[in-house]
C-alpha cells in the first residue's frame, strides 16, 4: 500500500496556519523502509515538532525506529506497539502509522521513564514534569503512552495529575502486543523501551478536544468484590472469581482451560465498577486457572460492587459516534486538524473485522477529511474532569483544532 | 441510585488507602487524593493549623496555597481558585485539636449531593481522629472491620453489633446501646445492639420513645449530647438511672441527614469525662451506623435483592415470625420428613378471640403490641423443632413435628391457650385475650395446603362452639369446601380444554333496526349439568380468581369471531362486539395491555370492541378504577356501563369515568310502554345521558310497543328477545346478514332455544 499523504491543513482561521499536522502510513514488510516511508509522508513541512508513532508489534522495532530517524532526523518522537493500527483509510494489523505535528503555533516537550512497575506514580510524575519545558500556549494536553502490563495504570494518572493539576487534560493509551499479553514496547526518540511510560507535553494555539465513551452495559445482578489485591480479583460474592465469571456468563468450554481462549472471551466481557457517575469498565486481561482469580489492567477495590458487562456492535458503534462528537464539541466550533484515537482492543473484539472497518470509517467521517492516527489499546487514558482518568474498554478521541 | 452504597464503598476504599500508608504525611496525602477521587473532584486540600498540608489538583510546587486555605476555611458553596473558573466546594471540619478542614472542589457549579457531603464528613472525622493519634491503628482497624462488614453485606445486625463493640473497645465505657426507630412506629426507638447490659436491663429499656433517655435527646438535638450526671436529667430512663449510671453521651444516627436512631455510651464512674476526641469518636461510630443503614437500604434493594426479598417475603415484619409462605414451606418439609420416618405432623391454627375489640378500642399500636406479645409467647411455648408463624391479621399457626395423636395435639393446643392466660400489656391497659385453636393431623398423603385449610376449618368450628377452646378437624367439616373445589377445578378444566363457548345477542339501532353490534355471552357446557349461563358460574369464578383466565378467553374468542365475520363479509364493517368485564379483571395489572394484544392478535381496530362494566365497579370509585378505565379508553375501545340504574351510588362517576354507553337495566324497560312512572324514569335516564353525551342502550326489549316508546324518548340502541335471543355464532351469522331486524312491530325472531 502506498503511504497516505494528507494535504496540509490551510484551514480558515489565520492562526491555524501556524500549526500543521501531517500523516503517513506504511505496510511495507521491511521495518526500516516502512518507518522511513510513513515518517517521510507525515513530515510535510520542515519545522516538525513531534512525531507520534503507532506500530504493529510484528516489526523489528529498532530497525523501524532507525527508518523513522532516517526520514525525520532529530524530531522528537513518542510511540508504541499496538494491537492494531487505526488510520482514516481503515484499520490494520501490520502497519506503522505516523502523525507529525509542527508549526510555530505549537510547543512540545517529551520525556520517558523505564522500569516503572513498582514506581508507576513517581515515574509518571517524572514524565509529566516535561511540561515545565513547554512554551506557554493557551491550550494544553499531556499525551501518555504506557505499558498496561506494568501495573495499576490509575497510578500513572495520579502521578501525572500531581504534576500538571486540573488545568491540563491527560490523554493516551496502553501499548499493545497483538493480544499476546506478553510484553509491550514504548518508543522515545529512537529508543525502544518496555515497562515504560513515554509522554509528550503539547501546548497549542488551537483548541484541543477530548471525547470518550465505552458503549457497554451490565449483565445481571451486581456482585461484591469480596477479595482483591490491586488489579487481581480473587473472590466475587465469596466465590472464586474465575468460577463466578465463567458460570454467570456461560463461557465456552475452551475458555475454561485455555488461556488464549479465555482472553478471547474476556475481551468482550469486562467488569464494571460502580462509581459516582456510573460504572467504570475494567478489562479482564487473564485468569489464573490455579488460584481461580481474574487479572485486570487496573485496580479493582475490595468491598466494591461490580457487574459483568457486555456489548454488541450497535452499542459500541454508538459510543464511537458519541466520543467523536464530544471531542469535536470541545473544539468550540473549529474544524479538526487531526484526530488521535485510542480504542480499546475489547471493542475490536465485539465489532469483528467488518465492524471495525465501519467504526474507523465513522471516525474518519467525524474527522471531516483531517488525518486520523490511532491504535487498539490495552487501556485508555482520558482525564478531563475529576481525578480518575484511566479507562478500559473505551474509545478516547483526541482532536486537535 | 447507587449514591448510598456508593458512599459506603468509597469510605471503605478511603480507609484502606489511608491505613496502608507508612507515615503521617503519606496518610494525609493519600487522604486528600482519595477524597478527591471518591467525589470525582479535581481539587482536594487539607488544611491544618491554618496551613495547607496536602493538596491535589494543581501543578506540584505551584499550588495556590493561600487561595486554597482561604477557600477551605470559608463557607461559600462556590469559589474561584486558580485560573480555571468557578468551582463547587465541599468542606468538612475536624479538630486535631485545632480546627482543620478537608476540602474538595469540582469544576463547575453543580452542587455536591447530600450523600457526598456525608461521605466527606465521615472521611474528615476519621482523619481528625487518626492523625497524631496513638490509637490510630486501633481506630482504623475497628473502622475497617465495620466497613468490611458493611461492604461484605453482613446482616445489618452484625454491623450494628460490630459498631457497638468497636465503640466499647475504643472508648472503654462500661455500657453501650444502639437504638433505631421502630419501622412500625416512628415515635419509638428500639434497642438494636448493646454492650454491658444484662437481660433484665435490656428488657426494661427495650423500647423507648423518641426524646427519652440520652439517645432520644441526641435524636431531638440532632447532635452530640453529653450528660455528666445521668439521673438528674428529666428524660433519663429510670431503669438506667436506678442501675447507677453516672455519665453518658449520645450521638444521633442519621439517614439522609435525618435522625433515625442513636448510639450511646455510659459509665458508672462519676469521674468519667468525655474529651473532645472521645466525643468525635462516638460521632464517627454513629456515622458508621448511618452509612450501614443507608447502605443496607440501598444495597439490599440492589445487590441481593432476591435474598432480601425472600427474607422479607418470608417473615412477618411486625412479629418477626415466619409468614404464611414460609410456614407452608416448612410444613411441606415436615410432611416430607414425616413420610420418610413414619411419623406424623399436626397443625394448630390459632385465631385470637375478639382481637378487633382490642385493635378498635385501644388503637392499632396497642393491637400491634398485643400481636407481638402473642407471637413471643407462642414461639416460647412450642418446641424448637416446631414452627410458629403469623399467617396474617390475628391468625397464627404452628407446625407440630412428630405429633400424630389427638391427645398430644390437643395438649399442645392447651399449652398455647394457657400461655395466653396471663394478661398482656397493650397500650395503657393489661388485657387478657383468648384464642380458638383448630387442630389438623396429617394422614397419609395430606398436602400442606390442605392440612392448613383443615386446621382453619376446625378453628372456625372451635370458634362457633364457644371461644377459647380447640377442635380437632374431621372430614365432614370439609365436605362443603371439597364440593366447591371440585366445581372450580371443572371450570378451570373447561377454560383450558374448550368447554366454554360464546353466544351472541344482537344490538340494534332503534331507528332502523339495523344490527350495530353483538353482546358476547359466555356459556359453559358442563359435563353433568348441561349448558350453564354466566349467572351460574361467573360468581364462583370471581371468588376463586378463575375470572381472570375466563375473561381473557372470552375477550379473545369474541375478537376472533368478529374478525372471522368481518373477513367473511358476514358482518357490517362497523359491527362491534360487546364483552363483559368483571371488577377483578379490570383491576388486574396489565388488563389494558391484554385488551390491546387481543385486538392486535385478531387485527381489529379498537372501535370494534365495547367493554361492559357493571355499575358496582364504578361504585367503588377508586383512583385505581379511574386509572384502569382511562387506560382502556386511551386504547380507543368504548366503555359501556351495564345494568345502569340498579346501583346505589351517586351519578357523579358518570362525569368522572370515561363511559360511552349507558345500558338501561331491563327492570326500567319492562313496563316502559305501560307504566308512566317507568317511562318517565327511562326518559330521564336518556336525557341525562344525552346531556353527558352518552349513548343509551335499552336492555331486555321484548315487545314492539316498548320499541315505539323507546324511540319516542330518544333511546338510540336496544337489545332483547324482540330482536333476538343470545345464539350460537352459526345462527347469529344468519341474522347479521340481513339488512335489518324488526324495526317496527313484528314478531320476535326465534333464533334458538338457549338463554
Amino acid at each position: 500500500m502506498n503511504p497516505t499523504r494528507t494535504a496540509a491543513a490551510p484551514i480558515a482561521p489565520p492562526r491555524a496556519s501556524c500549526r500543521w499536522i501531517g500523516f503517513g502510513r506504511s505496510t511495507q514488510l521491511d521495518p526500516r523502509a516502512a518507518g522511513a516511508e510513513a515518517a517521510g509522508a507525515a513530515l510535510e513541512q520542515s519545522d516538525g515538532k513531534l512525531l507520534i508513532v503507532f506500530a504493529a508489534e510484528t516489526y523489528e522495532r529498532q530497525q523501524l525506529l532507525a527508518g523513522i530517524e532516517d526520514a525525520a532526523p532529530g524530531i522528537p518522537m513518542i510511540g508504541c506497539t499496538t494491537a492494531g493500527e487505526i488510520a482514516a483509510d481503515g484499520p490494520g494489523d501490520a502497519s506503522v502509522v505516523v502523525m507529525a505535528l509542527g508549526g510555530p503555533g505549537l510547543s512540545v516537550a517529551t520525556a520517558s521513564a523505564a522500569d516503572v512497575t513498582d514506581r508507576l506514580r513517581d515515574a509518571s510524575a517524572d514524565v509529566a514534569s516535561c511540561f515545565a519545558a513547554v512554551e506557554d500556549h493557551p491550550h494544553k494536553v499531556l499525551l501518555l503512552l504506557s505499558d498496561g502490563l506494568s501495573g495499576d495504570q490509575q497510578e500513572v494518572v495520579r502521578g501525572a495529575y500531581r504534576v500538571v493539576g486540573a488545568g491540563v487534560p491527560l490523554v493516551g493509551g496502553c501499548a499493545g502486543d497483538g493480544l499476546k499479553m506478553e510484553a509491550t514496547y514504548q518508543f522515545h526518540n529512537g529508543h525502544v523501551l518496555t515497562n515504560a511510560i513515554v509522554g509528550a507535553a503539547i501546548a497549542s494555539d488551537g483548541p484541543i478536544g477530548i471525547g470518550m465513551r465505552h458503549g457497554w452495559r451490565h449483565v445481571g445482578e451486581p456482585m461484591l468484590v469480596t477479595r482483591s489485591e490491586n488489579s487481581r480479583v480473587y473472590t466475587l460474592d465469596d466465590e472464586p472469581a474465575l468460577d463466578v465469571y465463567l458460570s454467570r456468563l456461560g463461557a465456552p468450554a475452551e475458555a475454561r482451560e485455555d488461556p488464549a481462549a479465555f482472553t478471547h472471551f474476556a475481551i468482550t466481557h469486562p467488569l464494571g465498577l460502580i462509581r459516582r457517575s456510573g460504572e467504570e469498565v475494567r478489562f479482564i486481561g487473564g485468569a489464573n486457572f490455579a488460584d481461580r482469580s481474574l487479572g485486570c489492567i487496573a485496580e479493582v477495590p475490595q468491598g466494591g460492587l461490580a457487574w459483568f458487562m457486555e456489548g454488541d456492535a450497535d452499542s459500541v458503534l454508538a459510543a464511537t459516534d458519541e466520543a467523536c462528537a464530544e471531542a469535536l464539541e470541545n473544539l468550540g466550533g473549529q474544524p479538526p486538524l487531526a484526530f488521535v484515537a485510542f480504542d480499546c482492543i475489547a471493542r475490536r473484539g465485539v465489532l469483528g473485522d467488518m465492524g471495525l472497518a465501519v467504526e474507523v470509517e465513522r471516525i474518519a467521517r467525524h474527522a471531516r477529511g483531517a488525518p486520523v492516527a490511532g491504535f487498539y489499546t490495552y487501556g485508555e487514558i482520558a482525564r478531563t474532569h475529576g481525578v480518575r482518568g484511566f479507562h478500559n474498554q473505551t474509545l478516547v478521541v483526541l482532536a486537535f483544532g | 441510585m447507587f449514591s448510598e452504597s456508593w458512599a459506603a464503598q468509597q469510605l471503605a476504599e478511603f480507609l484502606a488507602a489511608v491505613a496502608a500508608t507508612s507515615d503521617e504525611q503519606a496518610a494525609l496525602e493519600a487522604a486528600v487524593e482519595r477524597a478527591a477521587e471518591a467525589l470525582e473532584a479535581e481539587v482536594g486540600a487539607l488544611v491544618r493549623h491554618g496551613q495547607l498540608v496536602a493538596s491535589v489538583g494543581f501543578p506540584a510546587g505551584y499550588e495556590p496555597a493561600e487561595s486554597l486555605v482561604a477557600v477551605a476555611m470559608s463557607e461559600e458553596p462556590t469559589a474561584v481558585i486558580g485560573d480555571l473558573g468557578h468551582w463547587s466546594v465541599l468542606r468538612a471540619s475536624f479538630s486535631d485539636p485545632t480546627p482543620s478542614r478537608l476540602m474538595v472542589a469540582r469544576l463547575g457549579e453543580e452542587p455536591f449531593a447530600r450523600s457526598e457531603a456525608g461521605l466527606l464528613v465521615a472521611m474528615a472525622r476519621v482523619l481528625g481522629l487518626t492523625v497524631g493519634s496513638l490509637r490510630r491503628q486501633m481506630m482504623l482497624e475497628r473502622l475497617a472491620l465495620i466497613q468490611r462488614a458493611i461492604a461484605r453485606r453482613a446482616p445489618l445486625q452484625d454491623v450494628l453489633d460490630a459498631i457497638a463493640q468497636g465503640t466499647h473497645e475504643l472508648l472503654g465505657d462500661e455500657v453501650v446501646g444502639l437504638r433505631l426507630l421502630d419501622p412500625n412506629d416512628p415515635s419509638m426507638q428500639a434497642l438494636r445492639s448493646t454492650v454491658g447490659m444484662d437481660a433484665q436491663q435490656i428488657a426494661a429499656i427495650r423500647r423507648s420513645a423518641v426524646g427519652e433517655g440520652i439517645g432520644g435527646a441526641a435524636m431531638v438535638e440532632n447532635g452530640l449530647v453529653v450528660w455528666t450526671d445521668y439521673p438528674r436529667n428529666a428524660t433519663a430512663l429510670p431503669p438506667i438511672a436506678e442501675a447507677g449510671l453516672k455519665t453518658a453521651m449520645g450521638a444521633p444516627i442519621r439517614e439522609e441527614g435525618v435522625p433515625v436512631g442513636s448510639l450511646v455510651v455510659g459509665s458508672y464512674r462519676p469521674e468519667r469525662h468525655y474529651s473532645k476526641v472521645e466525643q468525635e469518636t462516638l460521632e464517627v461510630f454513629a456515622e458508621q451506623a448511618s452509612l450501614a443503614i443507608n447502605d443496607a437500604r440501598t444495597v439490599d434493594a440492589l445487590h441481593r435483592a432476591v435474598d432480601e426479598a425472600t427474607h422479607q417475603a418470608l417473615h412477618d415484619p411486625l412479629t418477626g415470625l415466619p409468614n404464611r409462605a414460609l410456614f407452608v414451606d416448612r410444613l411441606e418439609h415436615a410432611i416430607a420428613r414425616a413420610s420418610r420416618t413414619d411419623v406424623t405432623v399436626s397443625v394448630l391454627f390459632i385465631d385470637i378471640d375478639d382481637f378487633k375489640l382490642v385493635n378498635d378500642g385501644l388503637g392499632h399500636t396497642a393491637g400491634d403490641e398485643l400481636l407481638v406479645e402473642v407471637a413471643r409467647r407462642l414461639a416460647e411455648c412450642v418446641r424448637t423443632t416446631d414452627t410458629a408463624a403469623r399467617l396474617g391479621g390475628d391468625e397464627f399457626a404452628v407446625v407440630l413435628e412428630d405429633v400424630g395423636s389427638d391427645i398430644e395435639a390437643v395438649a399442645a393446643a392447651r399449652r398455647v391457650l394457657d400461655a395466653l392466660q396471663t394478661p398482656i400489656r397493650a397500650g395503657t391497659e393489661d388485657v387478657i385475650v383468648g384464642a380458638s385453636v383448630g387442630i389438623a393431623i396429617a394422614s397419609g398423603d395430606t398436602e400442606a395446603g390442605e392440612l392448613l385449610r383443615n386446621a382453619d376449618v376446625a378453628m372456625y368450628r372451635a370458634k362457633a362452639s364457644g371461644k377459647g377452646g380447640s377442635v380437632v378437624f374431621e372430614d365432614e367439616m370439609y365436605q362443603a369446601l371439597i364440593d366447591r373445589r371440585g366445581f372450580d377445578g371443572q371450570l378451570n378444566h373447561a377454560i383450558d380444554t374448550g368447554g366454554l363457548c360464546l353466544h351472541y345477542q344482537p344490538i340494534v339501532d332503534l331507528e332502523d333496526g339495523r344490527p350495530v353490534g353483538v353482546e358476547a355471552l359466555v356459556r359453559w357446557d358442563h359435563p353433568t349439568r348441561g349448558l350453564l349461563a354466566p349467572d351460574q358460574f361467573v360468581g364462583a369464578a370471581e371468588e376463586s380468581g378463575l375470572i381472570i383466565p375466563l375473561g381473557k378467553w372470552v375477550l379473545d374468542e369474541a375478537c376472533r369471531q368478529l374478525a372471522a365475520w368481518r373477513d367473511e363479509g358476514i358482518a357490517d364493517p362497523d359491527l362491534y362486539v360487546s364483552v363483559n368485564v368483571s371488577a377483578g379483571e379490570l383491576l388486574q395489572p396489565g388488563h389494558a395491555a391484554a385488551v390491546a394484544s387481543a385486538l392486535s392478535r385478531h387485527g381489529l381496530p379498537p372501535s370494534a370492541v365495547v367493554l361492559e362494566i357493571t355499575e358496582t365497579v364504578f361504585v367503588r370509585d377508586t383512583e385505581l378504577t379511574g386509572q384502569r378505565l382511562h387506560a382502556l379508553k386511551n386504547l380507543g375501545v368504548r366503555l359501556a356501563l351495564d345494568d345502569f340504574g340498579t346501583g346505589y351510588s351517586s351519578l357523579a362517576y358518570l362525569r368522572r369515568f370515561p363511559v360511552d354507553i349507558l345500558k338501561i337495566d331491563k327492570s326500567f324497560i319492562d313496563d316502559v310502554a305501560v307504566a308512566r312512572g317507568d317511562a318517565a324514569l327511562a326518559h330521564a335516564i336518556v336525557d341525562l345521558a344525552a346531556a353527558l353525551d352518552l349513548q343509551t342502550l335499552a336492555e331486555g326489549v321484548e315487545h314492539a310497543d316498548q320499541v315505539t316508546r323507546l324511540r319516542m324518548i330518544g333511546c338510540e340502541l336496544a337489545q332483547g328477545f324482540f330482536y333476538g335471543r343470545p345464539s350460537p355464532p352459526g345462527e347469529i351469522a344468519a341474522v347479521l346478514g340481513r339488512a335489518a331486524l324488526p324495526a317496527a312491530p313484528r314478531p320476535a325472531l326465534a333464533l334458538g332455544s338457549h338463554v
